[in-house]
């Protein structure tokens, strides 16, 4: 029974959806006269699989029935907005009241917000085993961080600075592990992406403030991001190597589509023909390696996000060559034809998949 | 995660937050231990912002530096006296401009941005240069007018047409003085007049402003920008233009004692005078040291 304590929520709520099983196809056996355990067994399986489902519970508050499921999702999104509404409160309350305090008070205002707002995630972090409100505490303290940093900027007039992303991006990844809230690493992520963005854009002689003009600004972060999960195992942390894989793929293909369509956007010193059919072919290629990869890995938001992309790259594609040639009519018969022609493939690789995947494998993201 | 680990990552957490602080306000102790320039502004070049006093989410002040960049042309439309306080053109001498390593135009000039650096003059020769410039134009609009009117008395013209044109010039006389006060009283002194990727190069500058007219002197960060202009024109014919897009701190906090200090202009109709006291520290960053309200005019 002590394994259960070092596993995940994820793998928690597999073990549990195994027994929901199990015990369902017990009973179907058991009604069809195919199985029928003797009642001392029968008991000792129940008396198991009750310890089992309830020490999953304490450690993991993992959901024991469909219904308890789609609360827990119902929650995860109140919570979500909980956090926004609350951190916007936060924000006004800070404008509202703000030229109303002292110079030393705003400082010592702007100081402990974050530290009683971490203070009291910890407090709930022990006090609430689901750990919704716990998160929701954490994003308040992020919100709290930022208006530290830019309202200090603010008051001593000091020059917006690249740096302030570093610190958001610092302080959001260090709540994300402590309380494995994949909302606040998203945020840490993009925060690196445009501290790691502007840095670069300095370095190439650009004013920090245009970093998002250059989309090749992303691209090595993107790829940086996409290694990490790989790199450092996420294991422990429900989710994380997911976000860090679909985020990464997600602003690398925006940002390659973006110069497959405008080449002049490129540090590149080339024609912007050549720049963007560049960028096509990297597209094209990289979707459909992250479509690939995501298949093998059994991951299949991956395989989706490289799905989606491709998608999109060729039906720019088409738009380009098509749109104004062909009857559109047939400029959308033939993007028709497209989707059927993907069936077919997708089709073909699910039986390939079906066929060489092991009954006991479960997919993993 | 283990309770120990979630521990550790909460202390460093609060490491993080007291750090960053102690950073930032050991920055801002060091600027201010140090101050390399003092200007006296009032509110020609630090503007309230209109809605001060007024705003139902917002109670907190920061004034807005106005400046602007020395003349270019020597056009005499009327409106020019205004639209060049918001002038942003700079015309650079070539090792300036060269300084910021701009590419081509046909690459845009809209994305060649530089972080750099910008001379700026509070009440010197460039504001003097301007308020001669104002004088002139009044001058010669005061003599056109005088002599559109001899001309119309002796064309024998109909009194109607006269009254018509006696009237727009009237209107022609009363613009041309409120331009004339405006220059003189309200536009503002603060120029932007030379700027390079390299501060030293501005150094230079800088010594050879030295004199009576040379007003004071600062060098401050900024962000600068190819000209729209330069671009479009022929680039052989004329001096290199930069555009400076911002100063690297554009306005300033106004502290709880002194924003206590402005009087809130419910009507809006008379601008709020006062003197205000701009240091500039080590690190080129700015803050306000004193702010006193004007008496008010009768």
């Amino acid at each position: 029974m002590d394994t259960h304590s070092s596993i995940n929520k994820t793998q928690a709520q597999a073990r549990v959806n195994q027994i929901r099983a199990f015990q369902a196809e017990l009973q179907l056996l058991s009604e069809q006269g195919i199985l029928q355990l003797d009642d001392n067994a029968s008991q000792q399986i129940q008396r198991y699989h009750q310890a089992v489902l309830q020490q999953l519970q304490q450690s993991q508050d993992i959901d024991l029935n469909a219904q308890a499921s789609h609360l827990s999702l119902g929650m995860q999104i109140v919570s979500f907005l909980g956090a926004v509404a609350l951190a916007a409160s936060l924000f006004f309350l800070f404008y509202q009241y703000w030229g109303y305090f002292d110079t030393p008070l705003q400082v010592g205002i702007l100081i402990s917000a974050p530290l009683l707002s971490l203070a009291l995630v910890s407090w709930l972090q022990r006090v609430d085993r689901t750990g919704y409100y716990a998160k929701l505490a954490a994003l308040v303290s992020f919100a709290a961080w930022v208006l530290n940093i830019v309202m200090l900027g603010s008051i001593f007039n000091l020059p917006a600075s690249p740096n302030a992303f570093a610190v958001f991006a610092l302080y959001a990844f260090i709540l994300a592990y402590t309380l494995r809230a994949r909302l606040l690493l998203a945020a840490g992520m993009l925060c690196c992406y445009l501290f790691i963005g502007a840095r670069f854009g300095s370095w190439m002689g650009n004013y920090w403030v245009s970093t998002g003009e250059y989309p090749e600004h992303f691209l090595l972060t993107s790829l940086l991001f996409f290694l990490l999960p790989l790199k450092f195992k996420q294991q422990r942390y429900e989710g994380f190597a997911a976000l860090y894989q679909i985020l990464a793929a997600v602003v690398f293909f925006i940002a390659v589509l973006i110069l497959a369509n405008w080449g002049s956007v490129s540090y590149l010193p080339w024609s912007h023909g050549v720049i963007e059919g560049l960028y096509q072919v990297l597209g094209f290629v990289c979707s459909a390696l992250l479509v690939l990869y995501g298949i093998r890995q059994q991951a299949a938001k991956l395989m989706l996000t490289g799905n989606v992309f491709f998608a999109l790259f060729l039906y720019t594609k088409f738009f380009d060559w098509w749109w104004h040639w062909l009857p559109k009519y047939l400029f959308f018969f033939l993007l028709g034809l497209t989707a059927i022609l993907a069936l077919l493939i997708f089709n073909r690789l699910r039986l390939v998949v079906q066929t060489a995947a092991k009954p006991d494998e479960v997919a993993n993201v | 995660m283990s309770k120990p680990e979630a521990k550790k990552l909460l202390l460093l957490a609060v490491i993080t937050v007291l750090g960053v602080n102690a950073f930032i306000l050991g920055k801002v102790w060091l600027n201010r231990s140090v101050v390399v320039a003092e200007l006296t502004l009032s509110e020609r070049e630090l503007d309230v912002p209109y809605h001060w006093g007024m705003a139902k989410e917002d109670s907190s002040l920061r004034l807005n530096l106005a400046w602007t960049t020395p003349w270019l042309t020597s056009s005499e439309d009327d409106w020019q006296y205004l639209s060049r306080q918001q002038q942003r053109i700079l015309r650079l001498q070539q090792p300036q401009f060269a300084s910021f390593r701009f590419g081509s135009c046909a690459d845009g000039y809209q994305r060649q941005q530089r972080s750099g650096w910008v001379l700026l003059e509070f009440n010197g020769q460039s504001y003097q240069d301007y308020l001669k410039q104002a004088e002139q134009h009044y001058a010669a609009l005061q003599q056109r007018l005088a002599a559109e009117t001899a001309a119309e008395l002796n064309a024998g013209i109909a009194q109607d047409r006269l009254q018509e044109a006696a009237k727009r010039r009237q209107e022609q006389q009363r613009r041309a003085e409120e331009q004339w006060r405006v220059a003189r009283e309200e536009a503002t002194r603060l120029f932007v007049i030379d700027a390079a990727a390299d501060r030293n190069l501005l150094q230079q500058t800088l010594a050879k402003h030295s004199g009576p007219t040379a007003g004071q002197l600062l060098l401050v960060p900024a962000d600068i920008q190819l000209s729209y202009t330069w671009c479009q024109d022929d680039k052989a014919a004329k001096q290199p233009e930069v555009l400076v897009n911002r100063l690297a701190v554009e306005s300033l906090y106004v502290a709880k004692p002194y924003a206590q200090r402005l009087p809130i202009d419910t009507d809006r109709q008379q601008k709020t005078r006062f003197q205000a006291q701009v240091y500039y520290g080590r690190f080129a960053e700015p803050w306000l040291s004193a702010l006193t309200p004007s008496a008010k005019e009768p």
